[in-house]
């Protein structure tokens, strides 16, 4: 044990930063209230302050590797069998943890952003600078008063910690959460750019134009959070599946979403003035968004398997996200004049109006999933019942709202910006719609043969008119799906093609140079589009969910199963030890067609700490045709029989595909412009409104992290799947038939101590009793939906995964499904309104702009004509 | 690696340690030598909207020019469109030259009053006529003026009126000339 005492030395750190915090905050809102000279000093102090946790994050990392079990968070988090790379994972792992982590997150961003900010916008600087020093102040205080992460063992040092819990001992740990938190952190930046212009008043294009990157490579982190959260969930949790709908996922979707709306409303303030009070909306909207969700995930509020114990972090969240609401509405309001802009639009048929559509929908799913995860706390608060809201809610809500987006993001890229005439639009459309149309007959004529029917009958959620339409819309999904993204597909491939056929017309360019050209001077419009392709790719490999095909058997050594076209032979089960756990292997072999396609072996990991602990390790198979999903429930260590359960998902690698295509889309916009790297650095400093510095280091960020992390799952995958991981509650459950899946599906466990999964993945005995009894009433012949009502009626709504279509349980899907529809008929009402507005001014503008033509048109005309053609992007 | 971390965690906290405190007294050096200064931030100006305006409309016109060539938009409705976008994009080429026109004119006088008094042969009308080129040329006369102080030598800005070093008048009296004698009359 070190002799330093660390307790102390890291209180005071934190101390140090809360006051150094504290100082800059108010230098810098003395720079920004009529001091300029005191922006170095808030400059530097904000520096200082951003040091000073990177000592406290290093002092803790210190602690962990020397296993200074003084610390509490040391204790619980870790113990001396753990390799130096899981000791330094334990820094997130635990929630004391991860909110100094989330700070050093946040220190990094705010060193990266006010030194390369440098002399530039410099009215801002002071309020960007204090906002960002406040989020900080925030967290210290979290720290210091609630979640310390220096905070001592009251009953002495213990001689070995607790460990870290197996679940996270994976190198997902390592990725996912950092990446995860990059993205929600990542969002601090352009929120305090934003609340500097709401500050100072300066609200036109600069606050955009300097914090366009740092929206952009927030955006892709997060997202990037998410691919990589799916991936985990899919290779780790071994339930089958790539996302739950969890309270935790669905805060990190949150964000996403308005983020996303406000990359593309962004667009239409850049060009033309309009949505400013929107776009300013939207940011502070996806900030709170990113507090909301930690407030989630940290305080327990929801039941969740990612959540921590519930603890006293809740209140301090609540109060500052009420604080949080209160200044931004305060901000808005105020400088509501200065947003005001005139709206017009020259067409509906038009880009612009798509983009308002794309943000409407955007924000439809993000209302949906919002009310759906707060549902339980509402209708606690209102009628003193708790309900739970299970995935399938949300897969089947979801689906339709998710192909309207794909559906937009099909057409919006083809139609012009301001206008698009009927006739070349048909044109545009032309391909893209013949494509799709031949991709759909094809589907429906042979995709059943190919064992990819273009119609797959889903269960009904509710038992009324409402569900059946559900049912329907799920049913329909594949063919749609894959419809709408040959279209988008090819609208896309189109675009690009178009695009530098133009180039090879007008400058007699070859194809090549044509289509480089094209990209590096367009760089936004065709990353974009090829994060469009992305999306695209995950849509896809998301309906191959629909033609699952699973199977469970037991099975002796030398015994093969048959599923989905593929045979799987159990050849023999080993056993292995490693450092903290046992380990037992089956390995199997994948055949089709009786040719042997490769070995997979399912494993248990039975941990020594905590005492018991067993894993479900999965094994995949992954081609981009299927994946072949392998899970071993049992093994019976005397008489090696096995019991397995196998899916064959078609087109999951997809979804990875679209993902790393989005980074490479992102990429590409982020990417500097060659005049950018090279001419700035011989120009004076802030001489430029752009710096190249940050944009090539996120560049090198955000390739370098996500292709690394997908990168190495197939590394991984190659490895056989020996140091993969895990999962608590997957996978011991033996369904009989599909009819069982689905009641059970629905059905949570009520035993009080196992966190109310459902009865289809709960293995305590409770849920075993429960599923014999439930199996007898079956039996019998009763209605899936009978002993449903009888469950609810014994264990109350909170037991049931989808709350029913009546009362106030309906609510929560017609309260969104109304206002998305009503926003859709306020959007086209609003929009023909701006049309008729911008007709009356074309009039008018005319005939005012006429004779000024005259008089001095020519020299405007040659002086326009050369700005043009100095334009790049 | 399990006993080269733990000091170089020590190391590298050490390190943002000192770099902390460091900054700290920077800050607080520059918080106590902080000159006023009266170079306060100006608000946006109304130029700096047209300028931003001016881009907006630039890039509607070389979108427009584009997605015509895509074949996306008609003839017809291009040209509309890009008439209307040019005018727009005119009247505010326009007005930021007006907004100009007054510092030209006021330009334009300050040169003709120094062309006068250097005594720079040619007519006011010649002056006022100076071509762009030109005015470098005049700019460096300007400047080449004797500006040092009578009292102490001290080179003065050629518009100032009192010395910077000691404070006596430089620059020729005209209001209070004519007023102090009267003022003693």
């Amino acid at each position: 044990m070190s002799a330093i005492d660390l307790p102390l030395l890291g209180n005071l750190v934190l101390c140090a930063v809360m006051a150094t915090a504290a100082y800059s905050f108010a230098v810098s809102l003395g720079a920004g209230a009529g001091r300029p000279q005191l922006l170095p000093a808030a400059r530097t102090s904000a520096l200082a302050a951003c040091a000073f946790v990177a000592v406290g994050v290093f002092l803790l990392a210190y602690a962990f590797q020397a296993h200074d079990f003084r610390i509490r968070y040391v204790m619980r988090y870790s113990d001396r069998s753990m390799p130096w790379w899981y000791l330094w994972a334990s820094l997130w792992g635990g929630q004391d943890g991860s909110i100094l982590w989330w700070s050093f997150l946040l220190s990094i961003y705010s060193t990266v952003c006010i030194v390369s900010l440098r002399d530039r916008v410099r009215a801002l600087q002071p309020y960007i600078i204090a906002t960002l020093m406040s989020i900080l102040l925030f967290f210290c205080v979290l720290m210091l008063f609630s979640a310390n992460p220096f905070a001592t063992v009251p009953a002495g040092t213990a001689p070995d910690g607790e460990g870290l819990n197996p679940l996270l001992q994976n190198y997902w740990m390592m990725i996912h959460p950092p990446m995860l938190y990059l993205g929600m952190v990542g969002w601090s930046v352009p929120f305090a750019f934003v609340v500097a212009a709401l500050l100072t008043g300066r609200l036109d294009e600069e606050w955009i134009k300097a914090s366009r990157r740092w929206t952009v490579f927030a955006w892709i982190a997060l997202t990037v959070g998410n691919v990589l959260g799916m991936l985990w969930s899919y290779e780790e949790l071994g339930w089958g599946g790539y996302w739950a709908w969890d309270p935790v996922e669905n805060a990190a979707f949150l964000p996403l979403m308005s983020g996303t709306a406000f990359l593309h409303s962004v667009m239409l303030q850049e060009r033309r003035g309009m949505f400013k009070v929107w776009n300013v909306f939207l940011l502070c909207l996806t900030f709170f968004m990113t507090i909301f969700g930690t407030f989630l995930t940290r305080s327990g509020m929801i039941a969740s398997v990612h959540s921590f114990a519930r603890s006293s972090i809740g209140i301090y969240f609540v109060w500052y996200m009420v604080g949080l609401f209160a200044f931004c509405a305060f901000m808005i309001v105020k400088r509501l004049p200065l947003l005001r802009a005139e709206h017009r639009i020259d067409s509906l048929l038009s880009r612009d109006f798509v983009f308002l559509l794309n943000n409407w929908i955007l924000m439809g799913m993000l209302f949906f999933v919002l009310i759906a995860t707060t549902f339980p706390l509402i209708s606690e608060a209102l009628r003193d019942e708790t309900v739970t809201v299970g995935p399938g809610y949300y897969n089947k809500w979801m689906i339709p709202l998710g192909l309207i987006l794909l559906g937009l993001t099909g057409v919006g890229p083809l139609l012009a910006w301001r206008k698009s005439t009927g006739k070349h639009m048909g044109r545009v459309l032309l391909w893209p719609s013949v494509w799709a149309l031949s991709v759909m007959v094809a589907h429906a004529a042979f995709g059943s043969a190919m064992g990819y029917p273009a119609y797959v009958p889903g269960d009904d959620i509710y038992d009324t008119a409402t569900g059946r339409v559900l049912a329907f819309i799920y049913g329909l999904s594949p063919v749609v799906c894959t419809t709408l993204c040959t279209f988008l597909f090819v609208g896309h491939i189109q675009e690009f093609w178009r695009g530098t056929a133009v180039r090879m017309r007008n400058a007699g360019e070859s194809l090549p140079v044509a289509f480089v050209n094209l990209i590096a001077r367009a760089k936004r419009r065709y990353g974009g589009y090829l994060v469009h392709m992305g999306l695209a790719a995950m849509f896809f490999g998301f309906t191959g969910a629909a033609w699952d095909t699973e199977k469970e058997a037991a099975l002796r050594p030398g015994q093969s199963m048959s599923v989905g076209g593929f045979g799987i032979r159990f050849d023999r089960s080993r056993m292995e030890t490693a450092p903290g756990r046992r380990m037992v292997f089956t390995d199997m072999t994948v055949t089709e067609r009786g040719e042997p396609l490769g070995k997979i072996s399912p494993a248990k990991f039975i941990y020594q700490k905590p005492r018991g602990t067993t894993t479900t390790e999965v094994a995949i198979r992954s081609t981009p045709r299927e994946d072949i999903y392998a899970i071993m429930n049992t093994v019976n260590p005397a008489s090696k029989l096995g019991t397995f359960r196998i899916i064959i998902r078609p087109f999951v690698m997809w979804i990875w595909i679209g993902g790393l295509m989005m980074i490479l889309g992102t990429a590409v916009c982020l990417s500097p412009s060659v005049r950018e790297v090279l001419g700035e650095l011989s120009k004076p400093l802030g001489a430029s409104s752009r710096s190249p510095l940050p944009a090539t280091a996120t560049l090198l960020l955000a390739v370098g992290v996500g292709a690394a992390a997908l990168l190495g799952l197939w590394a991984n995958r190659a490895e056989g799947q020996n140091e993969g991981s895990s999962s608590l509650h997957a996978g011991s459950v033996t369904m009989r038939n599909p009819e069982e899946r689905q009641l059970f599906e629905r059905l949570l466990c009520e035993c009080g101590d196992c966190q109310r999964l459902p009865l289809s993945t709960c293995s305590c005995t409770w849920a075993e009793d429960m599923r014999a009894e439930l199996r007898a009433e079956m039996a019998k012949g009763r209605d899936l939906m009978a002993i449903q009502a009888d469950y609810r009626e014994r264990f109350g709504a909170q037991s049931i995964a989808i709350p029913a279509d009546e009362g106030l349980d309906r609510a929560l899907w017609a309260v969104p499904v109304l206002a998305i529809a009503a926003a859709l008929f306020g959007l086209v009402v609003v929009g023909r309104r701006w049309v008729r507005r911008e007709g009356g001014s074309k009039g008018a503008g005319a005939g005012g702009d006429g004779p000024a033509d005259a008089s001095g048109g020519d020299e405007y005309d040659d002086r326009l004509d050369r700005e043009l053609s100095r334009m790049d992007d | 690696m399990d006993h080269v971390l733990p000091p170089v965690f020590i190391a590298i906290a050490a390190l943002c340690l000192s770099f902390g405190l460091y900054a700290i007294w920077q800050s607080l050096r520059g918080l106590f030598e902080a000159r006023a200064t009266p170079a306060r931030v100006a608000a946006r100006s109304e130029r700096e909207k047209l300028v931003e305006q001016k881009g907006s409309l630039l890039r509607a016109l070389k979108e427009l020019r584009f997605e015509h060539e895509l074949g996306k938009i008609s003839d017809q409705d291009f040209e509309a469109l890009d008439a209307r976008y040019r005018a727009q994009a005119k009247k505010v080429l326009r007005a930021l030259d007006a907004q100009l026109g007054d510092f030209r004119r006021q330009a334009a006088s300050l040169i003709e009053a120094e062309l006068r008094e250097a005594g720079a042969d040619g007519s006011s009308n010649e002056a006022l006529r100076v071509p762009a080129s030109g005015v470098e040329e005049v700019a460096d006369a300007v400047a080449a003026r004797d500006s040092a102080c009578p009292a102490c030598g001290v080179k003065n800005d050629a518009d100032a009126v009192f010395c910077k070093k000691c404070g006596q008048r430089v620059a020729p009296d005209t209001t209070s000339s004519g007023d102090a004698p009267g003022g003693k009359a």
